[in-house]
């Protein structure tokens, strides 16, 4: 029975071409569009290492502080964290870090510009470096303030060409640092994790920054249990109520949260609302939907006036007694065959576009796949698309009466 | 003719109802980009301000400089508040000017924050003169303009006569002027906040000049509303300022670049210093403005081109399911161009409606007041164009399939199956 389906449906997919592709295109660009958001926004959310723990770690990106007439949002500084938000129930570790600092060295006669992230031993506890050489720094390092650095491969490439790294030293930002480890490049989409450089928050060039309330760094928290991160905020909440805030200022205000809601704050430059990742992923699936209106519109379109074309070959398939669910089933069929055939071509397509994209280098470090989960997401989509199309046209021709489908009129 | 074309279109009202629906869709699809694009090459034409060749700017990060990528904002009244703290850096801050101007490369340099292209942005919004107004605001010392070779229209630029005026000397651009003063003269006038109720009054900023004009972020920055104030070295803002920007000489490069970086670390080991030439940022900002608009246009216009085959593919069809009735009329006497006109005539109908009701759409933003920055002139602009185009785009899609209908004889049409 689905062998004879599928024979029919090629056939008749074959009998007019131009019809079957302006189907396919739409269905095929369509789909290649959303497969490409997907796989961006899977490479820019989706848990991939360093990030493994993403799913119990919370993270402060900014810091709102209130006064009568004025407020300052950015960064949180190093006494807020260090002072007031250690040692929370329920969090197993906290690492502190400053935001890039982009640094400029000069090596070799060439100019090589970086970003630079000073931070603690527990920076590379929390997120999952996969090591290419060497070891993050310890406790010890970050103590007694030695020069030491954890650089990514782009660094290492730039600094040693092909050559190993640990154990040799550079100059950066007038500063000389000794390599101790090799970390795969990190996407900058990752506000965390993302960094050229990372070396101790005790090789600042001046330890004022360990008085400051709001200024230059952020902080990520590891929770011992998903469950407990509602506590945790609830904590951390309570806490800040507590921080002494500098003249002129009245609160303070910040939020941890996953790394979608740090993103999209950044993204809607919203500092003050409680829930950013909502808004965010309700503006994205809007723009999705809308954007899927026009192909779907077209798509029916075709559909039915094609429908219309065969009246009499349904007539025919009726008075020899076909049901109208036969009907039905057989419109449907060749829906989602050719929706199937058009995902597969925009699977390819948007394989092909990933591979100019990354060759492209246009966003620093990222380098987009398809994965599994995003080809089931495509193929999903065309189903829908071929359901959704097909349904309307089908079921109208289903209850045509076969003498008016004989007939040729409506 | 056109009422018959009417109840063409109300006969099939089920499919006629789809292509218009599709037209709709495709109108306001189009319209967001043109408008888009329109805006953004609009923007582009106008004047810039500055000029950025040769310029490099520095960066220096230390204890008190806020270059962390936070954003402040005050009210107007602050100024009244603020603390005017003696300056401990102005001596530091006096040589290392001193130093950058003594290398060879360096024609001139200026302190001053937040520096074009650096994606920081101060704004102030208040009530003055009991309307409100925003603006994006720089601190600056007096050699900025000639460093970024600004052009004064009117009035003057800040000097040393205004030292210790008791007021504060700022330079503002035309489009700002027009803003805050309309058309009266703005030179000498305050640009301070209104005085509240029960609260002294606010210090005097007191313009000075008008300048042409300054887009912060480059040419494709919308913000034309800005304003230069002047930076006294004793003064408590000057303490917090952490980038300077250098007019070179051409052909400056990256050894400049590291002969200042190492001579500013040896005059200053615990401050950061980092320097980057205006013109790759502002290459960089075209490319960040830019970039959303081109994406969108790109799918924008496979989306249209779908909309197209997917119409002629729907007119083809019902050319094809009405050849009996086309037939007839040629039969009785309808020559090829009429039946031609029929076709095209019933899209060009159909198209109408969709584009009415797309007009009554869209026309919503201007009445209630949602054009944001966008200028009306634009906005009519990309509705105009979005009319033609899709009026072009239903005449294309029209061609073959009214062709297709004349090219059978009447005689074959009548009993064709």
């Amino acid at each position: 029975m689905l062998g004879n389906y599928l024979k029919l449906s090629l056939k008749i997919l074959g009998r007019r071409k131009f019809f079957t592709f302006v189907s396919l295109f739409g269905i095929g660009f369509t789909l290649l569009v959303l497969t490409l958001s997907a796989a961006v926004l899977d490479h820019i959310f989706g848990a991939y290492p360093p990030e493994t723990r993403a799913d119990r770690t919370l993270s402060v990106y900014a810091v709102r502080m209130e006064g009568d007439d004025s407020q300052s949002t950015g960064p949180g500084g190093f006494k807020l964290y260090d002072q007031y938000l250690r040692d929370i129930p329920g969090v197993e570790r906290m690492s502190v870090l400053t935001t890039p600092q982009h640094v400029v060295s000069y090596w070799n006669g060439t100019r090589i510009q970086s970003a630079l992230k000073r931070t603690d031993a527990d920076f590379f506890r929390i997120l999952d470096f996969r090591f290419l050489e060497g070891e993050p720094f310890g406790d010890a390092d970050v103590n007694d303030g030695r020069f030491v650095a954890v650089i990514n491969e782009s660094t290492r490439r730039k600094f040693f060409g092909k050559a190993q790294a640990v154990g040799k030293s550079f100059e950066a930002d007038g500063q000389t640092f000794k390599v101790v480890g090799v970390v795969p490049d990190v996407p900058i989409f990752r506000l965390m994790a993302s960094g050229d450089i990372y070396v101790p928050v005790t090789t600042a060039k001046s330890d004022e920054y360990r008085q400051r309330i709001r200024s230059g760094f952020m902080a990520m928290f590891l929770v011992k249990d998903r469950s407990l991160i509602e506590s945790v905020q609830q904590e951390f909440k309570a806490r800040l109520a507590r921080v002494e805030v500098p003249p002129n200022f009245k609160r303070i205000l910040a939020v941890p949260e996953s790394v979608f809601g740090t993103f999209s704050r950044v993204i809607l430059g919203d500092f003050e609302s409680e829930d950013t990742a909502s808004r965010l992923l309700s503006i994205l699936l809007t723009m999705a939907v809308l954007f899927m209106v026009l192909p779907a519109v077209n798509l029916v379109n075709l559909n039915v006036s094609r429908a219309l074309e065969r009246a009499s070959e349904i007539g025919v398939r009726r008075a020899f007694g076909a049901s109208a669910r036969d009907l039905l089933l057989q419109f449907l069929f060749e829906n989602v065959i050719i929706s199937v055939v058009g995902g597969v071509l925009a699977l390819i397509m948007a394989a092909l576009a990933l591979f100019a994209l990354n060759r492209a280098d246009l966003v620093p470090y990222a380098h987009f796949a398809i994965n599994f989960r995003i080809a089931a997401w495509g193929f999903a989509f065309a189903l829908t698309f071929g359901v959704l199309s097909g349904l309307w046209p089908a079921w109208r021709l289903s209850r045509l009466k076969p003498i008016q489908a004989l007939g040729g009129s409506r | 003719m056109i009422r018959h074309l009417f109840k063409l279109i109300w006969n099939r009202k089920r499919s006629s109802a789809l292509v218009i629906t599709e037209i709709f869709a495709c109108f306001l699809v189009l319209f967001a980009v043109l408008t888009l694009s329109l805006y953004a090459f609009e923007t582009y034409q106008r004047p810039l301000g500055f000029a950025y060749r040769n310029v490099f700017a520095l960066d220096i990060t230390f204890t008190e400089s806020t270059g962390d990528g936070g954003q402040n904002s005050s009210t107007g009244k602050l100024s009244t508040t603020e603390p005017s703290v003696e300056n401990p850096y102005q001596d530091r801050q006096k040589a290392l000017l001193q130093l950058i101007k003594a290398d060879p490369a360096v024609m001139e340099a200026a302190w001053a924050s937040p520096l074009p292209f650096s994606h920081s942005n101060e704004t102030r919004n208040y009530t003055f003169r009991k309307r409100p107004i925003r603006y994006s605001m720089a601190r600056c010392t007096d050699e900025y303009k000639d460093v970024m070779g600004l052009e004064v229209t009117r009035g003057r630029w800040f000097s040393a006569e205004d030292d210790g005026a008791g007021y504060e000397a700022v330079v503002i651009t035309e489009a700002l002027a027009a803003h805050a003063f309309g058309d009266a003269d703005p030179i000498g006038q305050s640009i301070s906040g209104d005085r509240e109720e029960g609260e002294a009054p606010p210090a005097e900023r007191r313009v000075v000049g008008v300048m042409k004009a300054f887009r912060q972020e480059g040419e494709l920055d919308t913000e034309d509303r800005y304003l230069l104030t002047r930076l006294e070295y004793p003064s408590g803002q000057m303490r917090r300022i952490g980038s300077l920007a250098l007019l070179t000489r051409p052909g400056a490069d990256a050894s400049v670049e590291a002969r200042l970086v190492a001579s500013l670390l040896a005059a200053a080991p615990d401050w950061s210093f980092k320097i980057d030439q205006m013109e790759e940022a502002a290459e960089l900002n075209r490319r960040v403005y830019s970039a959303p608009i081109a994406l969108a246009a790109v799918v924008a216009g496979f989306l249209v081109l779908m909309v197209a085959l997917g119409l002629s593919g729907v007119l083809w069809q019902s050319v094809t399911t009405r050849i009996r009735e086309i037939g007839v009329r040629r039969a009785l006497g309808a020559s090829a161009v009429d039946v031609r006109r029929q076709v095209i005539g019933e899209l060009l109908v159909m198209a109408t409606i969709a584009m009415t009701a797309g007009v009554i759409v869209v026309l919503q933003f201007p009445f209630l007041d949602l054009l944001g920055p966008v200028p009306a002139s634009v906005f009519f602009g990309g509705l105009s164009l979005t009319i033609v185009a899709l009026y072009g785009l239903a005449l294309v899609c029209g061609l073959h399939p009214a062709r297709l209908a004349t090219t059978i004889h009447p005689s074959e049409a009548l009993r064709y199956e």
